[in-house]
């Protein structure tokens, strides 16, 4: 196991931690203003100091950290859940119009950045943290569906997949037994990587207003509420900014990590 | 290459036209009437029924967008319903700030990305490397609207090198317009250069590996020489589709990065008219977008073309 | 004095000792053979040569190639030597060449960079090069790419850009061991014509015996990287002295001994079998055409029998294969197992199938 490994799984396990605790436990209630004591840095009281209104930035960081992993989480599990299939459902039908139509489909996505995806759910259906979630999660199925797509047709052509054919096996039943346990390394760090990029998009749509609305605490909305003050406090700027690049950063390493751990069985699922 | 070419032309129209159906069916289909939607609970039948025939809302759903097609063609995006003017001349001042920044972006990130990655590829293992690859893991990492907000208070307000925000127009002098966006352009591309250099990295250690390479040195070439006369030439194949990719997200990160310095591009707009539901501006804006994105991935797939001899052959 | 001297030449690469004491010796004009099973240290006797070992190899012994010590020489030597004094071949003509660049290219490349002459020159000198290695100018042009040449015609590109120069020794790795077997007989041929013409010194790295006996001038048999045995062609194979390689050539001229053939009892029925392979449209509004790849071929395999299915590269045996074994369909045509027919319409039979 890599040094990369290790040290991006704790940092990973220390934010999902955080978030776990901060279901049962706050310093102090997040939302609680408290005006004569706003603006304070990291002081023994409040770890992080506080905002504007005197809100405890600790308690804000632990509890929005839960609104940036459950958006990244869920739009994640929407990409895999639905791109995985499609990305199945295209290989084993190589060249077919159902093939045709995966690939379509997918690029059609892509012209779809996930912001503005977002501004059309938002203009017509309103803001709110399902809307980044669908947002997300559309945007991933494309990516799951053509990683998985491109590693199975590499598999197809292998001789251990003739054999299942010859032996009688379904397209279907190939594509499950055989081909899906074998892109599920490839998937497992695709998925890493995706989950981190699902949290700056949370983070992004957040800042500008299309992700979870108050009272539901997010760091992208804790920047944006920053933004003004950002020259006499800085530390309302930097403390949701370093939050968000721990969490990220630790993402990546670990996928960083899985990938070289796993490397010998990915050659076969990428060759 | 011709008929490649047209092939690609054809997949850009059709994927024009499938994205057009979509976002028509989201904005004008979705929220059942239009026009109730924008006037909002309380509004009276009459002002709706107005609104109705304003809008052109009393033909059918294939007319309208058949009408809305053809208008936008001919550059008539139709009129915005809060500002009461054209909804073209509107875009059309803003979308002067949101491409040209996006394409500053993209010509940074790739001027910072590509020598950093080939950097990091022909020393491989050593610490050149490795702090290439540590500055990237971190600039992966970094949110850029934040990094700007970062800039901001370093380069424009204790520094005073940049304004803070603000955009003068580019009436005023080219000059003052890139330099109004040299700030967020910086904030856009770092991040994205860290991805591509990464990206860039990894596809000249494939390239290395392959027996091309041996077949160079066997000839007598350098090390470096082979790096740059085959290396690098095969490793842009699969950082062009990076690239094409990129810019969707440079676009779209443009636009949230206007938040930061205040400059009056397409963001503002369309975050101002989801606020007051005006429908029409966002799905001009929106159709906009992403027939942006659609043509960038249209010029990458020329590109392709351009440096790989084998797509020009096959059909 | 040789051309290319290896005087106790031993190589370990992390700790791993994969050449011991490696002695051969290769004179102008004259074809030396290293044989050997795999993982004798045949090419890295070879790559040893060309200094282009892997990292972290460690060499010491003697290499001296035409009076220059290749050992002592800096990485900007070895370059200058590379291609001018010394070519090289390798045993995978499908990815020697780069895809992007035309075959002129390339080959000009090795001239270029050896500045050996004017870019007008060294297109012309190019082009006498790619006709000499049997690619003539009517049929292909500099401006092709390897995408568009088969295997064989690929390997005759990589030996144009070895000899463009007419280096004095010419070292190929395995050339043939990839391409069918009358193109092999063709790049042989060629090499051993260029020797001829120019008076190089060729370096042979093979391991099929039928080619040692047939080129070589002298032999060099190598076991766990070492030489076991080495002396010129026809005394070695008159009177082999080492047991090793007694019995690697016996291995080669090994012959199964089959059982006799029982009375013929039809189990595989093979009749008219017509494979169409649909080709891409070139023209919007006419059918696509079609390419065949099999042209109604019938056999019959009687239970207890060996078939053999023989040909070149291209020739359909794969394709038939597969009709057999019920992965690709037929267009015209029978296939039948024990009566059973492997396919119903398009569809394969899963249980006749499942009896293969």
């Amino acid at each position: 196991m890599s040094r990369n490994l290790i040290l991006g799984a704790m940092l990973s396990s220390l934010v999902v931690l955080a978030a776990l605790v901060s279901f049962v436990w706050t310093p102090f209630d997040y939302t609680a203003m408290n005006i004569p004591a706003k603006l304070q840095t990291p002081n023994a009281t409040h770890w992080l100091g506080t905002d504007h209104f005197g809100r405890d930035m600790f308690s804000m960081i632990i509890v929005g950290a839960r609104t940036s992993i459950a958006v990244a989480l869920v739009a994640v599990g929407i990409g895999m859940g639905l791109g995985v299939p499609l990305g199945l459902a295209a290989a084993a039908r190589k060249g077919s119009w159902l093939d045709e139509l995966i690939m379509r489909g997918n690029d059609l996505v892509f012209a779809f950045p996930s912001l503005v995806i977002a501004i059309l759910i938002t203009a017509v259906f309103g803001a709110g943290a399902i809307n980044a979630i669908i947002a997300i999660g559309i945007f991933n199925i494309p990516v799951f569906a053509r990683i998985t797509r491109g590693a199975a047709l590499s598999l197809w052509e292998r001789e251990f997949i003739m054999a299942a054919r010859v032996a009688g096996k379904s397209a279907t039943r190939i594509s499950f037994e055989h081909i899906l346990p074998n892109v599920m390394n490839l998937l497992i760090v695709q998925g890493t990587i995706q989950f981190s990029l699902g949290i700056l998009a949370e983070a992004a749509l957040s800042y500008v207003g299309l992700g979870a609305q108050p009272p539901t605490p997010s760091w992208g909305r804790m920047l944006a509420d920053s933004q003004t003050m950002v020259s006499f406090a800085p530390h309302l700027a930097l403390i949701p900014g370093c939050a968000i690049i721990v969490t990220v950063l630790g993402l990546n390493l670990m996928g960083d990590g899985l990938r070289d751990w796993l490397d010998p069985k990915l050659r076969v699922a990428r060759t | 290459m011709l008929r490649y070419s047209l092939k690609r032309l054809l997949s850009l129209v059709v994927s024009l036209a499938v994205a057009s159906l979509v976002i028509f069916f989201v904005i004008e289909v979705a929220p059942g009437d239009p026009a109730s939607f924008m006037l909002g609970i309380n509004a009276q039948p009459d002002t709706i029924a107005a609104l109705r025939t304003e809008l052109g809302l009393d033909v059918g759903k294939m007319q309208r967008y058949l009408n809305w097609v053809g208008g936008m063609l001919q550059g008539d995006f139709g009129t915005s319903y809060t500002y009461r003017t054209s909804v073209s001349t509107m875009v059309a001042d803003r979308l002067w700030v949101s491409l040209p920044l996006a394409i500053y972006a993209l010509a940074l990130s790739t001027l910072i990305a590509f020598p950093a990655g080939i950097y990091a590829a022909a020393r491989r293992g050593k610490p050149g490397d490795m702090a290439v690859m540590g500055a990237t893991q971190l600039g992966v990492a970094v949110p850029n609207f934040w990094f700007a907000m970062m800039l901001v208070l370093i380069f424009a307000i204790n520094l005073r090198w940049f304004g803070a925000g603000g955009f003068p127009g580019w009436d005023k002098g080219v000059w003052g317009g890139i330099h109004a966006l040299t700030l967020p352009a910086i904030a856009l591309a770092l991040p994205q250069a860290a991805i591509l250099a990464r990206v860039m990295r990894s596809a000249l250690l494939d390239i290395l590996g392959e027996d091309f390479m041996r077949t160079a040195r066997a000839k007598g070439l350098s090390r470096r020489q082979a790096l740059w006369r085959h290396g690098v030439r095969n490793a842009l194949i699969p950082v062009l589709t990076i690239i094409g990719l990129q810019f969707s997200f440079l676009l779209a990160g443009s636009i949230i990065i206007e938040q930061v310095f205040y400059l009056p591009g397409l963001g503002r707009l369309v975050f101002q008219a989801i606020s007051s539901r005006d429908l029409i501006v966002v799905e001009s804006v929106v159709m906009l977008l992403v027939f942006a994105v659609i043509t960038v991935n249209f010029l990458v797939d020329l590109a392709y073309a351009a440096v790989d001899p084998r797509l020009r052959s096959r059909t | 004095m040789s051309l290319l001297e290896i005087r106790n030449l031993s190589l370990s690469i992390r700790d791993f000792e994969v050449l011991k004491g490696v002695s051969l010796s290769v004179a102008s004009g004259e074809i030396v053979a290293v044989t050997g099973e795999s993982g004798s240290g045949k090419s890295m006797t070879a790559l040893a040569v060309m200094q282009l070992l892997p990292e972290h190899s460690l060499t010491s012994g003697q290499l001296t190639l035409d009076g220059t010590d290749l050992l002592a020489s800096s990485e900007a030597e070895m370059c200058a030597l590379r291609g001018h004094s010394v070519g090289m071949v390798f045993q995978e003509p499908m990815t020697a060449l780069n895809p992007v660049k035309t075959i002129g290219d390339q080959v000009m490349e090795t001239i270029l960079v050896h500045r050996a002459m004017s870019p007008a020159d060294a297109r012309q000198r190019a082009r006498d090069v790619l006709t000499r290695v049997g690619l003539p100018a009517d049929r292909f042009p500099m401006s092709r790419y390897p995408h568009e040449l088969s295997g064989g015609q690929r390997q005759r590109v990589v030996i144009a850009m070895a000899i463009a120069l007419q280096p004095r020794l010419l070292i190929a790795d395995e050339p043939t061991t990839a391409l069918d077997v009358t193109t092999q007989a063709q790049i042989l041929d060629l090499l051993k014509g260029l020797v001829a013409d120019y008076g190089m010194g060729l370096l042979m790295i093979t391991h099929d015996l039928a080619v040692v006996a047939d080129m070589a001038d002298r032999i060099v048999v190598m076991r766990h990287g070492e030489v076991i045995e080495t002396g010129p062609t026809v005394e070695l194979l008159a009177d082999m002295k080492h047991p090793y390689t007694r019995m690697l050539f016996a291995a080669s001229a090994h012959q199964v001994a089959l059982p006799d053939a029982p009375a013929p009892d039809p189990l595989l029925q093979v009749q008219g079998a017509v494979r169409d392979y649909r080709l891409p449209r070139t023209q919007l509004f006419r059918p696509a055409g079609h390419f065949r790849a099999v042209k109604g071929v019938s056999f019959t395999l009687n239970r207890g029998e060996r078939l053999g299915l023989v040909g070149e590269s291209g020739c359909g045996k794969s394709t038939l294969t597969r009709a057999i074994l019920g992965l690709e369909p037929l267009q015209q045509g029978s296939i039948t197992l024990d009566g059973e027919p492997v396919f119903s319409g398009t569809r394969p039979n899963l249980a006749v199938r499942r009896k293969m």
